[in-house]
């Protein structure tokens, strides 16, 4: 819990960084600086951007790469957020109390899901819109008449 | 105090967090008393079933010379803006596959578009750190560009995704690297608002996406890569009114469930999930093996018009068809025929339900729709 900004893994960066080197654009706009939060490497999304680095919110340097980075003012600073954070999670662990369980939701969720037309679904409830069909109409294809049971 | 007392406090402090937020999770866990596909199952739903050519690809739309990174309908009508890596914006009328403008971009860099409620402008931001606009009625410049009307400028990020406010074309709330949320006054070009930032109970990390609630616009999610997805009300930028947590990886795409009291998420996890907003109960975890062992990451997701399906595009490729209610993959889009050749980036349904948008690093989008038999109960 030291470390409150981005505890997700590393992940493949090549799959979601965009390599702006390929891009076959015809534009000369030059690549700009972009200040990268540096929580996590998948966070990189823009390929190979200037790289600023930033202190970590809150908690990072306590204990971490630059003991004693953080002055006094930003300690408190740090220090009075975590107490909102505390204050903020006792909040929702007295609201439990009152909330019922999951299963009042899901009842919900059913009711919800099966009150709506829709155009995807095999079996639906009506009313038909008449536009559903247009992606099937017109020269744009040669489907056959749907039936309607 | 001296330093050393303060890191004392400091330590105390995260510590207390961290049994507090442990204490949160064990007493969420035992109000979860059923998941949603387990209570459908006792209550005799059984999964949504397609037959081979129930739903099919019936437009390929090509114009873009890059890979497509995002895609918005028009919540009427047929039109459909599309961003991609060839630093193009392209406005679509999907059912002729017409193309109505080609913006080329002044920064190549961009990341997420957005058509306005009114289909009379259309937003995009990227790498630049700004949100551009653009009135597609505007008469183009001499070299044929369409001219930009308004750049939101304030981010001190890249601007990942953005939405405009429904039912109105002079607010926009915009997701972004610097960890904030934006919202804008497009008609003034000022940020009204800051969604998190530094010791602000924001996001701790690069927020990805942001999702708008269609029955109450005052709500909005958004997904971060510090795992968390983070409800807002937008007259409270303080502190978000709810925070998720669950995934185990970047949230890469919020989308707010049709009935407005839900969302679903995708992630760097490979899972989907369906949270509920008013309790914060995890209803629901989406994820199947996809074979050789590999967990591609979610990149899209989109709800069908009842929220019965949950359209998610994977970064191999992939895009499964969840039932929603049973927890299961009813189909695979990427495996049918006629499907895009590489990873599916964005989503999107049209504002009838009718047709579902995919956009795909292979630089086409493709249309879907049901031609099937259909029962009507």
């Amino acid at each position: 819990m030291m470390d409150m900004v981005s505890s997700s893994e590393a992940n493949n960066n090549e799959q979601n960084a965009r390599n702006p080197t390929t891009t076959s654009s015809s534009s000369s706009s030059p690549l700009p600086a972009v200040v990268v939060s540096s929580s996590s490497s998948s966070s990189l999304r823009g390929g190979e951007t200037r790289h600023e680095p930033r202190p970590l919110s809150g908690i990072g340097g306590v204990g971490g790469t630059h003991p004693g980075f953080m002055g006094k003012h930003r300690m408190t600073a740090a220090i009075g957020y975590l107490d909102q954070q505390i204050q903020i999670i006792q909040d929702e662990l007295d609201q439990l109390d009152t909330l019922g369980q999951s299963s009042v939701v899901c009842k919900e969720l059913i009711t919800s899901i099966e009150s709506v037309p829709d155009a995807l679904l095999p079996e639906t409830k009506g009313p038909v819109e008449t536009g559903w069909d247009r992606w099937f109409q017109g020269g744009h294809g040669s489907r056959n008449r749907k039936k309607w049971i | 105090m001296s330093v050393a007392e303060l890191k004392d406090r400091h330590l105390a402090a995260t510590q207390t967090v961290s049994a507090l937020r442990d204490r949160l999770k064990q007493k969420r866990l035992l109000l979860l008393d059923t998941d949603v596909a387990g209570y459908s199952r006792s209550q005799g739903r059984t999964p949504v079933s397609f037959g081979p050519t129930d739903l099919v690809c019936c437009r390929t739309l090509q114009g873009h010379n890059g890979k497509v990174y995002s895609l918005d309908w028009t919540p009427e009508k047929n039109r459909i803006v599309s961003a991609s890596q060839d630093g193009r914006l392209i406005v679509w009328n999907a059912l002729t596959s017409q193309k109505t403008h080609a913006i080329k971009l002044p920064c190549a860099w961009v990341m997420t578009c957005a058509f306005s409620p009114t289909g009379q402008s259309v937003a995009c931001g990227g790498l630049d750190s700004v949100c551009s606009i653009f009135n597609l009625n505007s008469p183009t410049d001499r070299d044929g560009n369409l001219p930009v009307s308004k750049m939101l400028s304030g981010h001190k990020g890249y601007v990942s995704s953005c939405q405009y406010v429904p039912d109105e074309d002079a607010h926009l709330i915009t997701s972004s690297g610097d960890q904030t949320c934006g919202l804008w006054d497009i008609t003034t070009g000022l940020r009204t608002s800051v969604f998190g930032g530094e010791f602000q109970s924001g996001h701790t990390a690069d927020v990805l996406s942001v999702s708008i609630n269609g029955s109450n616009s005052r709500m909005f999610v958004s997904g971060s890569c510090d795992s968390t997805a983070r409800l807002w009300d937008t007259r409270v930028a303080s502190r978000a009114v709810r925070t998720f947590h669950g995934h185990e990886g970047d949230v890469n795409a919020v989308k707010f469930f049709p009935d407005g009291n839900r969302f679903g998420t995708g992630s760097d996890d490979g899972t989907c999930r369906l949270f509920d907003i008013r309790t914060g109960h995890q209803l629901q975890v989406y994820y199947q093996q996809h074979g050789d062992n590999e967990v591609p990451p979610v990149t899209s997701i989109a709800f069908s018009i009842s929220g019965r399906l949950l359209f998610a595009g994977y970064s191999n490729g992939d895009c499964y068809v969840w039932d929603t209610l049973l927890g299961q993959v009813v189909l695979n889009l990427g495996t049918l025929q006629n499907s895009h050749e590489g990873r599916i980036s964005c989503l999107g349904l049209s504002a009838d339900g009718s047709a579902l948008c995919t956009g795909s690093w292979d630089s086409n989008l493709k249309i879907w729709a049901f031609g099937g038999h259909r029962k009507v109960i």
